[in-house]
């Protein structure tokens, strides 16, 4: 029911995800070839640039610096979007379009509703994120002449998905601030959007060092060219955390507030 | 024994207030009307009933289970009617019967096709689609056909015309016959004076009034107008039991508040050229009697 519901919007997210990755690995065959000319391009560009992009310098000589560019922004901020949307409209638009007198009025507890409300999500947004993942890996592979490095792979993947998840979360918060009858697409991107400006301007200037902290785009690191880049522990624990921590706030808070009418 | 009972429900939105120490006490085999003015609060009580909203302080309890903490226990058993009917996007009349009842195991197939039949309902179209009268029926259809225990409806019959109307209260007399409370709140006395057996009078939040029907028709209220051959003089009228007298000429009018034969008889003396009796509105019998 729930997953009928969203069909159509997974669809078209999903085939715009698969696409662009896709697309743009596939793309990287024909700057590999013109190498050497691009890295030099590369290296005349403005540092600021380069940084707040989170572009790499051998971003088109290495198919993970490559990969790695267009993953920490395009596929960053599609998914987010797609997870912060979703994740607050699937409970919000029951009470916006006052469906959820009917379904408050059946033999149900208002934790089941969230129950199967969240088993939708995360169907649908771990089956966006697994064949994302996929699609990426085998077009890696396709594409890349050399062996490469499975570990980094993995980490920029493990990355990705609890930058999205925690999105995700944000928007099943941000859904139970009461404001009838409104819908919240707009703000809501810009949350996803804004959040990694901030972060990448951050990054160019000191100035604006302060940027860094309320954008979760600065906790992950997407910059594979790292000497030792690898999955940091305390990372992966504490935006679990935070995760684990929104969704409780929303069973409890649902459970709590009165419903619109 | 008692299907629904509230102590002192209070219900506070910030500053405002929605109701204030709503006591009542429906009886199994009721039918309980719960009348008052728009914006009594009479919405209010029916959805803090269902948990749709949080009592600010006071208790209410349903089937002898608490409506917080027991809610979806006692939806099992009750069936809701609401005033305003929304429903979900993109499902015929049969899909959204059918989702329902995958919440009502005890759905009676048979008594929903008799209801869908009684009530002309198109079960093919869109929900939608429909208009305002063809949803209520859908609603009532879906609130009735597990035969719930208890039904709660939050003015039933806006939006049904009257030859529904009718048939509606039909089906609701046979439901209650078969065991059904019957709850609802109506802004019309009318329509609680056909079908209930006792109401509550709910008025800017707080209950005026916990009457048996029979006491509150005891009380017979009517608006009377009159015109007579001659004009009128102030004190043929002057009786106890008339009230708001006004008189205009050959013009009078009064509600009077005795049995309608001591009425007559009063008419009787007089030379009317025209004559109007008419049923008080809540407001005259408020004003009448709880003032």
């Amino acid at each position: 029911m729930e997953l009928k519901r969203n069909l159509k919007s997974f669809l078209i997210w999903g085939s715009v995800v698969l696409f662009i990755t896709v697309f743009i690995l596939l793309l990287f065959l024909s700057f590999a070839d013109m190498g050497e000319s691009m890295q030099v391009m590369m290296e005349g560009m403005p540092e600021g640039m380069v940084k707040g992009f989170g572009m790499n310098v051998d971003i088109y000589t290495n198919v993970l610096a490559y990969y790695s560019t267009y993953f920490g922004l395009h596929i960053m901020i599609l998914t987010g979007i797609f997870a912060i949307t979703m994740g607050a409209n699937i409970l919000s638009k029951e009470e916006r379009e006052k469906t959820s007198e009917f379904l408050l009025t059946r033999p149900i507890s208002r934790t089941e509703v969230i129950n199967s409300k969240l088993a939708a999500y995360f169907t649908l947004l771990s089956i966006l994120i697994v064949l994302q993942t996929l699609s990426g890996y085998l077009t890696i592979d396709y594409v890349s002449e050399a062996p490469f490095d499975n570990g980094i792979f993995i980490t920029l993947s493990i990355y990705g998905t609890l930058l999205t998840l925690l999105h995700g979360a944000l928007g099943w918060a941000l859904s139970l601030i009461p404001k009838r009858g409104k819908a919240i697409t707009g703000p809501l991107i810009g949350v996803v959007v804004g959040g990694f400006v901030c972060s990448a301007i951050s990054k160019i200037s000191e100035d604006s060092e302060f940027l860094r902290w309320i954008s979760p785009f600065s906790y992950v690191s997407f910059d594979v060219s790292l000497p030792n880049y690898s999955l940091d522990p305390v990372t992966v624990i504490v935006f679990l955390a935070i995760i684990a921590a929104l969704h409780v706030l929303v069973y409890v808070s649902y459970n709590r507030r009165d419903l619109d009418g | 024994m008692d299907i629904i009972t509230t102590e002192k429900l209070t219900k506070f939105y910030g500053s405002e207030r929605g109701i204030e120490g709503v006591s009542i006490n429906v009886k199994q085999g009721d039918i309980f009307g719960f009348i008052g003015p728009n914006g009594a609060g009479k919405s209010t009580t029916i959805r803090t009933l269902l948990n749709l909203i949080f009592p600010s302080s006071g208790t209410s309890q349903i089937f002898g289970k608490d409506t917080v903490t027991e809610s979806a226990e006692i939806k099992k058993k009750i069936g809701y009617l609401p005033s305003e009917v929304n429903y979900y996007d993109n499902m015929s009349v049969e899909d959204l019967l059918n989702f329902s009842a995958t919440f009502f195991p005890n759905t009676d197939n048979k008594y929903r096709k008799e209801l869908c039949e009684r009530f002309a309902l198109d079960t093919t179209r869109e929900v939608n689609e429909l208009s305002l009268g063809n949803r209520k029926k859908v609603a009532i259809v879906q609130s009735l056909m597990h035969r719930p225990e208890l039904l709660i409806m939050d003015e039933p019959t806006s939006g049904l015309d009257p030859l529904m109307q009718t048939e509606f209260h039909q089906v609701l007399k046979e439901a209650n016959k078969d065991g059904t409370t019957l709850f609802f709140s109506s802004h019309i006395l009318g329509d609680v004076q056909k079908i209930c057996n006792r109401v509550s009078i709910i008025r800017n939040g707080v209950i005026e009034a916990n009457e048996d029907i029979d006491s509150l028709l005891a009380r017979q209220l009517k608006k009377v107008s009159l015109v007579l051959n001659d004009d009128a003089k102030e004190e043929q009228f002057a009786k106890e039991e008339i009230s708001k007298l006004n008189l205009l000429h050959q013009r009078v009018s009064f509600t009077y508040s005795d049995s309608p034969n001591e009425l007559l008889r009063f008419i009787a003396q007089l030379e009317v050229k025209d004559l109007t009796i008419e049923e008080p509105t809540l407001e005259d019998i408020f004003m009448h009697y709880y003032e």
